[in-house]
C-alpha cells in the first residue's frame, strides 16, 4: 500500500519526490559526518568512528522510504495551502483590474448576463417539469399511472384503484384524485357562481400531509358512505369569497343546491395536485361519485380511467419494490378481470406537479428552447472572448512585462481565467435575479383564455437546482470566455511582444506571409454561424405563428361569444330544461345588441364527448365527436349547410330522430360525401337496441374541439330530442362590438334569474388566441433570442472592424496619400471581415440544415425549408451586417493622411 | 523504539524533541547531542527513531523544516516548532508530569 502510494506520487510529482529523496540523503550524510567527527575527536579511530556512525542508523533504506512518504504528504499539504493563498491574491488582483476598467467590465458582464439569463430562465422553465406540487410533503411521494400504447400516463379505473388500495398495505399509502375537475354552482346570498372542484379519497389529505390554513383536511371518515357532507375550500377561494374570515370553517356552502359543511381551508401554497387544475373545492370521493357518476357505470367499469392514484412509500420501502408490487397487481387483475383490448401496465413515477404526459408532449419544444438558449450563451461567450482579446491587445505589454520579470505562464493564464470567471460570476448573479421574472413570463402563456375560464399559469420557482445550474453555467462560461485569450496571451514570447510595441494582432494584413485564421476570426465566424441558425429558427416559428393565426375556424369567430350557464342552483325540473333554454334564446334575440343566440351541449372549441357510430352503408365504426345543438345553431354560427337541410324547430322531442353530419363524417359514411338519406346508428348500451338517426343534412367542416387540428368527423344532433344537462353552452352573436357584449350578457342573465350560474363569458376571438399560446410563446422566445444574437454578433463585427481600422490608420493614410481611391480603401477594410463572415454564413447554413429536423415539432402549416423564413432571415442578417460595417468603413474613408502620419 | 538504557514511551520521544526545539531551530544531529547532554547521557536516542519521528511530526504540523547553515558552515536541515507544536508540548508536558507523579506515588513504600 505504502509502496503503491509512493509509486503514484513519484509518477505524479516526479521531480518533487526525487528532490525530497536527495534532501533526506543529504540530511543523513550530514548527521553521519558530524557523528564521525565527534567520535574521532573523542579519540576513536576514524575508520571505526565512521562504522559506528553508520551502524546507529540501522536500516537506512527503510528510514529513507518512511521519510519520503511523510515528507511527500507534507509537501502536498503545503502546496494546497499556498494554492489557496494564491487564489485569494488572484481574486483580489482580478477585482482590482476589472474595477479599473468599468466600461469594459459592464459591457462584458452585461453580454454574458444576456446569455446566462436566457439559459437560466429556460432551465427554470424546464426544471418545473420535475418539481412536486407545492403545499404538501413530497417525501417518498409517487404517482401511479396506467400505461397503454396510446396513453402512456393514463388514469386507473375505479375498481382497479380499489384493488390497488387493498393490496398496497405495508408498502405504500394510497390516495386518489378524480381524473377531471367538476364544475358546481355555488349559491351565495347575493350571487351564484360556478366553482371547480376535485374529488379526493379520504386518505388524500392525511397521506400527502397537505398544509391547512384553517380547520382540518378531509378524513377517511368523511369519505364513508352516509357521512355528513364535508368540503375543503382553497385558500384563494377563501380570500376572494369569504374575505379570509376565520369563522368560515363550520359554515355551510350550497354546491348545486346541496348543503356541505366547510371543514377546512387548504394552505396558501397548496393549489391542487396537478398544475393543469386549480380546484376551489375538494369533495370526499364518495360524495363526488354519488353526484357526478350517478348517470354512468364508472364506479364499476374497469375500462374507464377515472382516478389518479398518488402514493407515499412507507419508510424503508423502495420504488423498485413498489414497482414490482404494481406489476404483480396488474398481472393478477389481468387474470381475474381481463380488459377488452389490452393488458394492464401500472407504472410508478416520482410525483410531479406538471404531468409526465405534458412533459413529453412538450419535450420537442423544450429541447429546442434549451438548444437556442445554449446557442445564445455560446454566442455571448464568443463575443466576450473577442472583447477580452481586443482589450488584451492593449494589455499585452503588461502581460509581457510580467512574464519578463518572472511570472510563470501558468500564473498569467490563471489571472486571465480568474478575471473572466469574475465577469461570469457577476453575470450569473444578474441571471439568477432575472430568471424568476423571465420564467414567470414564459409560464404566463399557460394562463390562456378558454371556454371554461382562464387556465392557470405554471408555477415557476428558482430552487436550489436552478441555482446550481446558474453556478455551473457561469463557471463554464467563465472558462469558455477566458481560455482562448488566456492561452493566447500566455503563449507569446515576451521579447517579441515587447519589441512589437504592443501591436500583436496582425491578422488580415496583406502580404506578410501566409494568412492563418486567428482566434478572433474564428470567434467571429462562430458568432455569425450561430446567429444564422437562430434567425432561421426564429423565422420558422414566426411564420408558424402567422399561418396558425390565419386558420379558418369554419364558423363566425369575429362576432360570436361563448358562455356556459347552468340551472343547477335553480329549481328547474329536468323536463323543463329544454323550455328554459328555449326561452333564454327568445329573450336574448329580442335585445337590440344581440344579432342571434343559440344553445349547444358543449361550446365549439371546447372538449366534446366522442363515440363510435355506425352507418348502414359501411360496417366500419367511425370515432365521431358528438354535438347536441339547438335548431338554428348553424345559422347563428354562420356554418353553411352544403346538402339537405339544417336542423329545424320541428326536430323536437316527439319527432323522428335526425342528425346533421359534417363533411368529414359524410365522406367516411359514403364515397361521394352525400350522406343525406342515410341512417346513422347510435350503439345501444346494456343490451338496448341501436338507435337510428336519419341524416338530414351535411354541413361545412368547422373546428369543433381544438383550433389547430384538422376537422374530425362530427355529428350534430338536435338537442331537444335528447337529455339536457342542467347546464349548456349559450352562444351569442353580437350586433356590434363583441367585447362590449360580455358585461351586457352577464347582466341580462342575472336578470333572468339571480341564481343562474355562469362559468365564463368571452368573445371567440379570445378563445382562438388561447389556442395559439404555444405558438405565441415560441414566437416571442425564439424571436427575442434571435434578436439578441443578432445584436451581439453585429456588435462583434463592428468591434473587430473598428479595431482593424484604428490599427491601420497609418497604412490607410499612406495609401490615400499615394492616391488610392475610396473604393480600394473600402475593399481594404472589408477584406478583414470578408473571410470570417463567409465562413460563418456557410457554417450557419449547415447548422440550419441540422436544425430543421429539430424544429419540425414546433412548426404548424410551415415546412422547415420555408423560403419566406429563409430569405427574410438572410435579409435581416445582411442588413445588420451592413449597419455594423457602415460606421467603421465611414471612419476609414475620413482618414486624413497628414494627421494619421503625424500621429505616429 | 529502544534506547540502550530502556524503553522510551512513544509519545515521550516526541515530547523530548519538542522540548529541545523550544529554545530555537536545531538540526537532527543537534537534537541527539542536546538530549544526551541535558540527560547526563541517560537518554540516548538512536537515529532510526529520531528521523521518522521528525518526519511524522512535520506531517502532523508540529514542526517545520528549512535548510540553513550549520555551525561548521555545512548545509543542514533545521527544524522549528510551529504554534501547534508549542501547544502539543504543553499538553504532553502536563500529561507527563501527572503520569510521573502517579508512578512515583505508586512506587512509594
Amino acid at each position: 500500500m505504502r509502496r503503491l502510494r509512493l509509486w503514484i506520487a513519484r509518477r505524479l510529482l516526479g521531480d518533487e519526490v526525487a528532490k525530497i529523496e536527495r534532501e533526506i540523503e543529504e540530511e543523513f550524510r550530514f548527521h553521519i559526518d558530524m557523528r564521525t567527527a565527534a567520535l574521532v575527536e573523542a579519540g576513536v579511530d576514524p575508520e571505526e568512528a565512521r562504522a559506528r556512525a553508520l551502524e546507529s542508523f540501522g536500516d537506512a533504506d527503510r528510514l529513507r522510504e518512511v521519510g519520503t512518504r511523510d515528507l511527500t504528504d507534507v509537501r502536498a499539504r503545503q502546496r494546497r495551502a499556498s494554492r489557496l493563498a494564491w487564489l485569494g491574491q488572484d481574486l483580489r488582483d482580478g477585482l482590482r483590474r476589472l474595477g479599473r476598467r468599468p466600461g469594459f467590465t459592464l459591457l462584458a458582464a452585461g453580454t454574458l448576463a444576456l446569455g446566462l439569463t436566457t439559459s437560466t430562465a429556460v432551465f427554470t422553465y424546464v426544471n418545473a417539469y420535475s418539481r412536486p406540487f407545492p403545499g404538501a410533503d413530497p417525501h417518498g411521494v409517487h404517482q401511479v399511472y396506467s400505461a397503454t400504447e396510446d396513453v402512456p400516463y393514463g388514469a386507473l379505473s375505479f375498481p382497479d384503484f380499489e384493488d390497488l388500495v387493498e393490496t398496497a398495505g405495508g408498502l405504500m399509502d394510497v390516495a386518489g384524485v378524480g381524473r377531471t375537475l367538476f364544475a358546481a354552482s355555488v349559491r351565495h346570498e347575493d350571487l351564484t357562481e360556478v366553482v371547480f372542484g376535485q374529488g379526493v379519497t379520504g386518505d388524500f389529505f392525511p397521506v400527502l400531509q397537505v398544509g391547512m390554513a384553517a380547520g382540518r383536511g378531509l378524513s377517511a371518515e368523511d369519505d364513508l358512505p352516509g357521512a355528513a357532507p364535508a368540503v375543503v375550500i382553497s385558500h384563494g377561494y377563501w380570500v376572494r369569497r369569504y374575505g379570509s374570515d376565520p369563522e368560515t370553517v363550520g359554515r355551510t356552502i350550497l354546491l348545486n343546491n346541496q348543503p356541505y359543511t366547510i371543514v377546512g381551508v387548504a394552505g396558501r401554497e397548496f393549489l391542487g395536485s396537478s398544475s393543469a387544475f386549480r380546484p376551489q373545492v375538494w369533495l370526499p370521493f364518495e360524495q363526488y361519485t354519488r353526484v357526478y357518476w350517478a348517470r354512468s357505470d364508472t364506479r364499476v367499469n374497469r375500462e374507464v380511467g377515472a382516478i389518479w392514484p398518488i402514493v407515499r412509500l412507507t419508510p424503508g420501502a423502495t420504488p423498485s419494490q413498489a414497482g414490482e408490487a404494481l406489476t404483480a397487481l396488474a398481472r393478477g387483475l389481468d387474470q381475474e378481470a381481463p380488459l377488452e383490448d389490452h393488458t394492464r401496465d401500472f407504472i410508478l413515477e416520482p410525483v410531479t406537479w406538471i404531468s409526465p404526459a405534458t412533459r413529453e408532449a412538450e419535450a420537442s419544444t423544450t429541447r429546442i428552447m434549451m438548444l437556442a438558449a445554449a446557442a445564445l450563451l455560446l454566442l455571448a461567450c464568443a463575443n466576450v472572448a473577442n472583447l477580452v482579446l481586443s482589450a488584451g491587445a492593449r494589455r499585452h505589454r503588461e502581460m509581457a512585462l510580467r512574464r519578463a520579470i518572472g511570472a510563470s505562464r501558468w500564473r498569467l493564464v490563471r489571472q486571465l481565467l480568474v478575471e473572466s470567471l469574475l465577469l461570469s460570476a457577476l453575470a450569473g448573479f444578474l441571471a439568477l435575479a432575472a430568471a424568476g421574472p423571465m420564467g414567470a413570463r414564459l409560464s404566463s402563456y399557460f394562463a390562456r383564455p378558454s371556454v371554461w375560464g382562464a387556465d392557470v399559469p405554471r408555477e415557476i420557482v428558482v430552487d436550489p437546482r436552478v441555482m446550481a445550474f446558474a453556478l455551473v453555467a457561469a463557471v463554464l462560461t467563465g472558462i469558455l470566455t477566458g481560455l482562448a485569450p488566456a492561452l493566447r496571451a500566455a503563449g507569446r514570447s515576451p521579447a517579441r511582444a515587447l519589441n512589437a510595441g504592443g501591436t500583436w494582432a496582425t491578422w488580415g494584413s496583406a502580404g506578410r506571409g501566409p494568412r492563418i485564421p486567428g482566434t478572433r476570426e474564428l470567434l467571429l465566424s462562430a458568432q455569425v454561424a450561430l446567429t444564422v441558425v437562430l434567425l432561421f429558427v426564429a423565422g420558422l416559428v414566426l411564420r408558424t405563428m402567422d399561418s396558425a393565426s390565419r386558420v379558418d375556424a369554419g364558423f363566425d369567430v369575429e362576432q360570436t361569444l361563448a358562455s356556459y350557464v347552468s340551472t343547477s342552483s335553480m329549481d328547474v325540473p329536468v323536463t323543463e330544461r329544454h323550455a328554459f333554454f328555449e326561452e333564454l334564446i327568445r329573450r336574448f334575440e329580442e335585445l337590440p345588441w344581440v344579432a342571434a343566440a343559440t344553445v349547444a351541449e358543449n361550446a365549439p372549441l371546447s372538449g366534446h364527448p366522442t363515440t363510435e357510430l355506425r352507418s348502414e352503408s359501411s360496417p366500419e365504426l367511425v370515432r365521431t365527436t358528438v354535438a347536441h345543438v339547438w335548431p338554428g345553431y348553424f345559422e347563428v354560427m354562420g356554418m353553411e349547410v352544403l346538402r339537405g337541410r339544417s336542423l329545424l324547430p320541428t326536430d323536437s322531442a316527439d319527432a323522428a330522430g335526425v342528425v346533421v353530419v359534417n363533411q368529414s363524417l359524410a365522406s367516411r359514411m359514403v364515397q361521394d360525401g352525400n350522406a343525406v338519406g342515410h341512417v346513422l346508428w347510435w350503439p345501444g348500451s346494456d343490451g338496448q337496441p341501436d338507435r337510428g338517426f336519419d341524416v338530414v343534412g351535411v354541413v361545412r367542416n368547422a373546428r369543433q374541439t381544438t383550433f389547430l387540428d384538422e376537422p374530425e368527423p362530427v355529428a350534430y344532433f338536435s338537442l331537444p330530442q335528447h337529455y339536457s344537462a342542467p347546464g349548456n353552452a349559450f352562444l351569442v352573436k353580437a350586433a356590434d362590438d363583441p367585447s362590449a357584449a360580455v358585461d351586457r350578457i352577464e347582466q341580462e342573465l342575472r336578470r333572468v334569474d339571480s341564481r343562474i350560474a355562469i362559468v365564463n363569458i368571452l368573445p371567440y376571438a379570445d378563445v382562438v388566441r388561447g389556442f395559439l399560446y404555444t405558438q405565441r410563446m415560441n414566437a416571442e422566445l425564439f424571436g427575442v433570442i434571435a434578436l439578441l444574437g443578432l445584436i451581439l454578433s453585429a456588435a462583434g463585427i463592428f468591434g473587430v472592424v473598428a479595431l482593424a481600422v484604428a490599427r491601420r490608420r497609418r497604412e490607410i493614410g499612406i495609401r490615400v496619400a499615394m492616391g488610392a481611391d475610396r473604393r480600394s480603401t473600402v475593399r481594404l477594410v472589408l477584406t478583414t471581415v470578408f473571410g470570417p463572415l463567409t465562413v460563418g454564413l456557410l457554417l450557419g447554413l449547415a447548422g440550419a440544415l441540422v436544425a430543421t429536423r429539430l424544429v419540425e415539432g414546433l412548426l404548424w402549416g410551415v415546412t422547415p425549408t420555408d423560403p419566406v423564413a429563409l430569405i427574410s432571415g438572410a435579409a435581416v442578417l445582411l442588413l445588420s451586417v451592413g449597419l455594423a460595417l457602415y460606421v467603421p468603413v465611414a471612419r476609414a474613408l475620413r482618414v486624413d493622411p497628414v494627421a494619421s502620419l503625424r500621429a505616429e | 523504539m529502544t534506547t540502550e538504557r530502556g524503553d522510551l514511551l512513544r509519545g515521550t520521544l516526541e515530547m523530548l524533541i519538542l522540548r529541545s526545539l523550544e529554545d530555537g531551530p536545531m538540526h537532527g544531529y543537534g537534537i541527539t547531542e542536546r538530549l544526551q547532554r541535558v540527560s547526563d547521557d541517560v537518554l540516548s536516542v538512536d537515529e532510526g527513531s529520531l528521523y521518522p519521528a521528525l518526519y511524522r511530526m512535520q506531517k502532523r504540523g508540529w514542526l517545520e523544516s528549512r535548510w540553513g547553515r550549520s555551525e561548521n558552515n555545512r548545509r543542514a536541515r533545521f527544524y522549528t516548532l510551529t504554534r501547534a507544536g508549542r501547544e502539543q508540548l504543553e499538553v504532553a508536558t502536563s500529561n507527563w508530569v501527572r503520569f510521573s507523579k502517579a508512578v512515583a506515588r505508586a512506587l512509594e513504600p
